[in-house]
């Protein structure tokens, strides 16, 4: 009987001791693996998603906003498939059960499927409210463009991650995207949050940005393109306006276009920012650029005489003419009626290397630096390799290439006091001083011009009908015949204008490009200078630029 | 006087060891408290976030909201049908100096 007990005390004993030392052990020397992995089941890092900086006009209207989104997600190994309301979910993320049933199955070792993204928080709460197991939804910022099609040039558009793709999103990625914070939470068994234990880092969220963009005016400008290339059947088109003073593009447009709300409406041909991507010959809208590089760098003056009789000369095998004989001229003239005759017996007697440096002062041939990705460079052609022809060519705008915003900055100069500005789609302060980088030309010289292109305006001009009833416009037209394949297509035209409003005290710059305009009228003055002219009558009035023609009491 | 204080070096450990007794013992309820303080404030930064959020999104909407009724076309538009107005030409401008 003793024994018996003695027996039975030393089993307890051991198995309390056992059990006691087992205790001890894991306490002791397995703590801090178990502990890793009670963890590892438990407790998760989550991120706390930052928003992302909203995009402005100048004048606080809002052209990108992000808003958050419901997106479904599930986690594929919860799921029951068979369940009645499996087909219902199918049903409203718009999928047939059977492709979800493989989608599930397909990822089954997944933690984490997203199902549909950006949702409405109306299909959210009937998906929520099928109560399926391992299906959640998680809010998600989306981006909105209010503008749509009218600014998406410039603004760009971002993935499904919110990554800037183009445009201004692009440029500006790093400043408007926000920074995710960390922080760690609890979960249950089904991988729910129960808990947050503590932030790992805070979130920040991205900064808005403020564009140089006049909303009121590249609307104006959008629908004048669009008009225009209606009207004339054309194929393509852009503008680009600045404030002449600061340099700030106060719009930009493009035709074709594309609705960065709905990625159906996009391809290549649609999203190119053609101000900056699209190179053409500028034709005659160099001439003021050749003519002040004359008058800066040699003898001439405005009314040295130039002697374009009969109308056209011969280089080498090509003869260059006027429509007629516009006999003895003067630069001005010459300008005004856009002689090629006489712009190509000009550079004649001007220095290869003076034209080339002058041109590439102006800015042809580098990227004017705007804060805009995809901007090429164009191509100026080399002085020992110019023939006689090449140069006349390159004086009246053949075989050299340029983009809208390089032509916009070459004429820019003419209103900033001779000198080269600084094109920037930011919003600049406002009492920003006017950005002078470097000496072109002297500012007699840029005036000289200017008031010479004021006249391109009047009647007998090439862009007389360009005329407005309340602003005085100067500018310059260019019908430049397009290049293809099997040399320059008499039938195919690029018709330009490049100019400024009100020609009293520049406010306005513009640069407007029309491709391929069908019909009985194809030329710069024609086409592309009304454009402009129409724009101005608008824009000026809400800029409150008084008119200049109106009666003055 | 209990015996073992008679000492004067004796009553001056006795006030140390007090001191720091009652120490630990404020320190640890001031622990309770700090760590009260850091719950309840871990509670409102995440009501903050929240309510920060929440206030983002009606941001975002309202923003949205002012720009299609600030819609430069449907102003236009408002402005020649409901209003009946009408760019002036150039002989009905006046400017005044």
């Amino acid at each position: 009987m003793k024994f018996r007990l003695l027996l039975l005390g030393l089993f307890l004993f051991t198995g309390i001791l056992a059990v006691g030392g087992r205790l001890v052990y894991l306490q002791l020397f397995e703590r801090e693996f178990l502990q890793t992995k009670g963890n590892q089941l438990a407790i998760r890092t989550r991120s706390i998603e930052a928003h992302r900086g909203f995009i402005f006009d100048r004048h606080q209207q809002v052209l990108a906003v992000s808003t958050p989104v419901p997106s479904i997600w599930a986690k594929p190994g919860l799921v029951d498939t068979t369940s009645p309301s499996f087909g219902q979910l199918a049903l409203l993320l718009g999928m047939s059960s059977d492709s979800l049933r493989t989608y599930l199955e397909r990822y089954s070792d997944r933690e984490f499927v997203y199902l549909k993204r950006r949702i409405t928080p109306d299909i959210e709460q009937r998906v929520k409210a099928l109560n399926l197991d391992g299906i959640y939804s998680r809010m998600e910022y989306r981006r909105y463009y209010p503008a749509g099609e009218v600014t998406s040039h410039v603004i760009g558009l971002t993935d499904v991650d919110g990554f800037g793709q183009e445009g201004v999103e692009l440029s500006f990625d790093d400043s408007l995207r926000g920074l995710n914070g960390r922080k760690k939470v609890l979960r249950d068994r089904r991988g729910l949050a129960v808990a947050d234990l503590e932030y790992l880092s805070d979130r920040r969220n991205g900064k808005d940005l403020s564009l140089s963009l006049d909303l009121r005016i590249q609307y104006i400008a959008y629908r004048e393109l669009q008009k225009a290339i209606k009207e004339h059947s054309a194929t393509s088109g852009s503008i680009i306006l600045l404030d002449a003073f600061t340099g700030e593009v106060l719009a930009l447009v493009n035709q074709p276009s594309y609705n960065p709300n709905m990625t159906s409406s996009m391809n290549f041909v649609r999203m190119r920012n053609r101000v900056l991507t699209d190179v053409f010959e500028p034709g005659s809208t160099i001439k003021p650029l050749v003519v002040s590089a004359a008058l800066q760098n040699t003898d001439y003056s405005m009314d040295s005489l130039i002697d374009t009789s009969p109308g056209f000369i011969r280089l080498s095998s090509k003869i260059i003419s006027d429509p007629l004989d516009y006999g003895v001229i003067d630069l001005k003239t010459l300008l005004v009626k856009s002689s090629q005759v006489g712009i190509a017996r000009l550079v004649q007697n001007l220095d290869d290397e003076m034209v080339f440096n002058s041109l590439a002062h102006f800015g042809l041939g580098r990227p004017t630096g705007i804060e805009l990705p995809g901007e090429v460079v164009g191509r100026l052609p080399d002085p020992p390799y110019m023939s006689e022809l090449d140069k006349a060519a390159l004086a009246y705008g053949y075989g050299i290439n340029v983009t809208s915003i390089q032509l916009a900055q070459a004429y820019l100069t003419f209103v900033n006091q001779g000198f080269t500005g600084r094109i920037s789609i930011l919003k600049q302060p406002d009492d920003h001083p006017r950005r002078q980088i470097y000496p072109v030309i002297s500012q007699p010289v840029a005036e000289e011009v200017l008031s010479a292109l004021e006249q391109v305006v009047e009647d007998g001009g090439t862009a007389s009908r360009a005329r407005n009833a309340l602003y005085r416009i100067a500018g310059k037209t260019g019908t430049v015949r397009k290049l293809t394949t099997s040399g320059y297509d008499t039938s195919s035209h690029l018709a330009l204008f490049a100019g400024f409003v009100p020609a009293s005290k520049p406010k306005l710059l513009g640069v407007v490009v029309i491709h391929h305009p069908k019909g009985s009228v194809v030329s710069g003055g024609q086409v592309a200078a009304p454009v402009f002219s129409a724009i101005a009558h608008n824009a000026l009035r809400l800029l409150n630029v008084p008119p200049d023609q109106a009666r003055s009491l | 006087m209990p015996v073992f204080l008679y000492s004067p070096r004796r009553l001056l450990a006795f006030v140390l060891l007090l001191s720091l007794a009652l120490s630990v013992f404020f320190s640890a309820l001031s622990v309770i408290s700090n760590v009260h303080a850091v719950r309840t404030g871990y509670v409102e930064l995440n009501q903050l976030y929240e309510e920060e959020n929440r206030q983002l999104q009606q941001h975002g909407r309202l923003l949205l909201e002012r720009s299609v009724l600030l819609n430069f076309y449907r102003l236009e538009a408002i402005a020649a049908e409901e209003l009946g107005m009408k760019n002036p030409n150039a002989a009905q401008v006046e400017v005044l100096e």
